[in-house]
């Protein structure tokens, strides 16, 4: 169930009360078996969301929590190479069957001139994101970077905890399991915080991009019919709709884990400021690029068997990435591109170092917009459409559309005050480097003019969301 | 008892910052989208009216700031004498465009005479024939009366009922009570009522289909037509009928063509029955092709859908002006 749903935010009440009265039976003596408790009915609240979809997600997931337990184990045991292959191969090959079957069946029978074989599979919600959190827990097992997870709860929770469960973050295994074991139940200060990242993450996801969604479907619904300027502006709209739509969701998986007594890392720090494309990937979806660093361009050797091997590792990385995004060429096509700009981008990089940070914000967000652009056409075809709709000076229906211009003020507004609030608080990257960092204007409800402010913050965004349209983009995936 | 007591200060402070906060929202709604107070029209002229002189906002679907007559309805100002007396539904209301750009201002500019308009949200054009004789006696329009329509696939069973004299509008809406005062005093909570009403999905309305055959649809239109010919007759006034139909484009930019064979045989029941048609089809696609403006969507909504823009309502008023000037019957065509 998406998060943004009534019907979900309706629901979640009456099992937060049932949280609370647990934590209102825990003391010194009984602590540790009520916080158990309370985590059993955070499960049970994570496979009710999934059973109301489809009660085969449920057995889906059942399958690959026990799968990857159990190997868990075997693991640990044996350290043997072969059980940690067959494992991972059997992860693969159930998303691959889900998720790609269709698509390498209807590539291979277009190769051999064969009549089109489709299966009618219907692909779990969430299967990339518990898929890829059960292979990095296999593959820290295997390295001996964590210890086998004891608890079967625990273990069926960090695949299944509903914030995270239908788009994300990816969380690891040793940070989650951390919190599992260590899990204090649900506190004020919680639900304070969270209260107010969910809503602030509700309103990017029904104010914003819901309605950048209606303006960007039509004019990739039929690029020639607009002027060029109308195309262009259904460009940038699509790079903010995308950003709003999966860092909403974000923001309100990670206030719904606050809420619930869990931290989740923030999966986004404001990418469109980015000054290159690796600077963008460390900024956009943030878990699955650490993820695809981590599990597969270390393992390839990264950037330490020279020159060649280093841009053939970013393009296979990009390649897989975009392939993760969804069963079509236009997402292969995607991810190529954005691997071989990230070559370019490391090839040049001094070059490109010397010129001002402005300027190179405004080329990767210029590079970024019309990458995108290949990521939500429905074919290639539609692609070169609306580039060419952005390339050619044509005339067709103008659309000024009202909330793209809104949905600009909103990014500039947060950008400067992520600006002033970074300067402010000298925050500092890895090397000890003055970076921006967003951050969530957070405020103390126990004031009562505060209380006002959110409150009528709540309220704005019921009065102004559209709810037409309510599936997020990265739900898809 | 200090525990209890600072509970309830909790939930009493909670409860006034909540207030506050509806209160401030309703300032925003003021200016936002203020829908007015829909009252009892006694005349029967239309099943509901607006309230008399009301400020009414929108900045939902298009952005616009009007003001209603002592009568309740969107005109600019009124005459004792009127020639031509719009009726129809929301798209002749009229709130998503300014007063200088609706139908009726822009008639009124045209030398047809003066034409007062009815038009309010949820009087489609079985309404509207419903309560024909009523608009008439109360009105008395010299020259014409003018029916709008966004659509000519109309419904047997809604065509039935009114010639039955049954039909209730689906959409009945007259503010009484509890929701009235809180229209005038605290709008954010009827606003925000209807927002989460469509956020849990409950405003998804379903499309009848009574599966009727054609010739018999043919039959009972022709019958719903003669109805309304017989009443204008009695009242000794000509009628005039326009469609305009919904301009969303395809995937090659052409605008989609709706309901042709259904638009081809009301205008067919028209003539048989002397009233006047105006189908807008090609007036709409000729704007589009010639210029690449859509008759309706606005820039804060979705392109070619909803409600009339002011291209719409513009090209509209020179039709309907055209026509009455050059007095241009279905008899003379």
């Amino acid at each position: 169930m998406n998060l943004n749903n009534l019907n979900f935010i309706l629901s979640f009440g009456p099992f937060y009360i049932l949280i609370w009265i647990a934590q209102i039976f825990c003391d010194t003596k009984t602590n540790a078996v009520w916080n158990r408790i309370q985590l059993i009915l955070i499960l049970i609240m994570s496979y009710f969301y999934i059973v109301i979809v489809d009660v085969k997600f449920c057995l889906c997931l059942v399958f690959i929590s026990l799968l990857t337990f159990f190997f868990g184990r075997l693991i640990e045991k044996t350290r043997s190479k072969w059980i940690l292959i067959f494992e991972i191969s059997a992860l693969i090959a159930v998303l691959a069957y889900f998720k790609y079957f269709n698509f390498f069946i209807s590539g291979i029978t277009h190769i051999l001139r064969m009549n089109r074989v489709t299966l009618n599979i219907m692909m779990p919600v969430g299967i990339s994101f518990y898929i890829f959190s059960a292979l990095s827990y296999i593959i820290d097992l295997y390295k001996g970077k964590i210890s086998c997870e004891k608890s079967i709860i625990d273990f069926l929770l960090y695949l299944s905890f509903f914030p995270k469960f239908t788009a994300g973050p990816i969380v690891r295994s040793d940070y989650f399991f951390t919190q599992t074991r260590n899990y204090k139940g649900i506190n004020h200060k919680g639900l304070e915080i969270g209260i107010q990242i969910f809503a602030f993450g509700l309103f990017k996801k029904v104010v914003l991009a819901d309605h950048l969604g209606v303006f960007v479907g039509d004019v990739f619904g039929a690029p020639s019919a607009y002027n060029t300027a109308t195309v262009i502006l259904a460009a940038i709209s699509y790079s903010l709709q995308i950003y709003f739509d999966f860092s909403g969701y974000s923001d309100m998986a990670v206030g719904i884990s606050k809420i619930l007594g869990f931290d989740l890392k923030p999966n986004f720090n404001l990418p469109y400021i980015a000054n290159s494309m690796s600077d963008f990937w460390k900024r956009w979806h943030i878990s699955l690029s650490s993820w695809f660093q981590d599990y597969l361009y270390i393992p390839l050797g990264g950037s330490r068997k020279g020159e060649t091997r280093t841009y053939l590792n970013l393009i296979a990385v990009q390649l897989v990435s975009g392939l993760w995004h969804g069963a079509g060429w236009t997402f292969v096509v995607w991810g190529m591109i954005h691997g071989i700009i990230n070559c370019i981008n490391k090839a040049i990089g001094k070059r490109i170092d010397q010129l001002a940070k402005a300027i190179n914000t405004i080329i990767t967000f210029i590079i970024v917009t019309l990458l995108w652009v290949v990521f939500r056409a429905d074919s290639f075809e539609n692609a070169l459409q609306v580039w060419r709709g952005m390339f050619t000076i044509h005339t067709g229906i103008n659309q000024p559309y009202v909330w793209s211009y809104f949905a600009i003020v909103c990014l500039a507004v947060a950008t400067i005050a992520a600006v002033i609030h970074s300067k402010k608080e000298d925050c500092v990257d890895a090397k000890g480097n003055p970076v921006v960092n967003g951050f969530y204007p957070l405020l103390d409800l126990g004031r009562f003019w505060s209380l006002v402010l959110f409150f009528t913050f709540c309220g704005l965004t019921i009065v102004l969301g559209y709810f037409g349209n309510t599936a997020f983009i990265y739900g898809g995936f | 008892m200090s525990k209890i007591i600072r509970y309830f200060i909790t939930i009493f402070k909670g409860g006034l910052a909540f207030f506050i906060c509806l209160c401030i929202l309703s300032i925003f709604i003021i200016g936002y989208s203020y829908p007015s107070i829909h009252t009892e029209n006694n005349s029967g002229s239309t099943d509901w009216k607006l309230a008399d002189n009301q400020l009414r906002t929108n900045m939902v679907e298009g952005f616009s700031w009007i003001k209603v007559d002592s009568n309740g309805f969107n005109n600019e100002f009124i005459e004792n004498n009127i020639d031509n007396l719009i009726m129809g539904s929301s798209h002749m209301e009229g709130y998503n465009v300014n007063h200088h750009e609706n139908v009726t201002y822009l008639l009124n500019q045209k030398d047809v005479g003066y034409t007062y308009n009815i038009g309010i949200s949820g009087h489609t054009i079985y309404c509207c024939a419903k309560n024909l004789e009523y608009a008439l006696e109360e009105y008395r329009p010299d020259r014409y009366v003018i029916i709008e329509t966004d659509t000519v696939n109309l419904h047997t069973t809604d065509m039935k009922s009114v010639m039955k004299g049954t039909y209730l509008n689906p959409g009945s809406s007259i503010d009484r009570g509890l929701k009235r005062k809180l229209k005038i005093y605290l709008p954010a909570v009827p606003m925000l009522y209807n927002q989460i009403k469509i956020w849990r999905g409950g405003d998804s309305s379903a499309d009848l289909d009574d599966g009727s055959s054609m010739i018999g649809y043919k039959n009972t239109l022709n019958k719903f037509i003669e109805r309304i010919a017989n009443i204008c007759q009695e009242h000794n006034v000509k009628c005039l009928i326009f469609y305009h139909p919904k301009t969303e484009i395809n995937r090659a930019g052409e605008i989609i063509k709706y309901d042709e064979d259904y638009a081809k045989l009301f205008r067919e029941c028209c003539m048989s029955n002397g009233i006047d048609f105006i189908d807008m089809t090609e007036i709409f696609n000729e704007l589009y092709n010639d210029r690449h403006i859509l008759a309706h969507g606005f820039t804060n909504t979705a392109v070619g859908t909803g409600h009339l823009n002011k291209y719409g309502h513009k090209a509209i008023a020179e039709a309907i002006a055209d026509f009455i000037k050059n007095d241009r019957t279905v008899r003379e065509e």
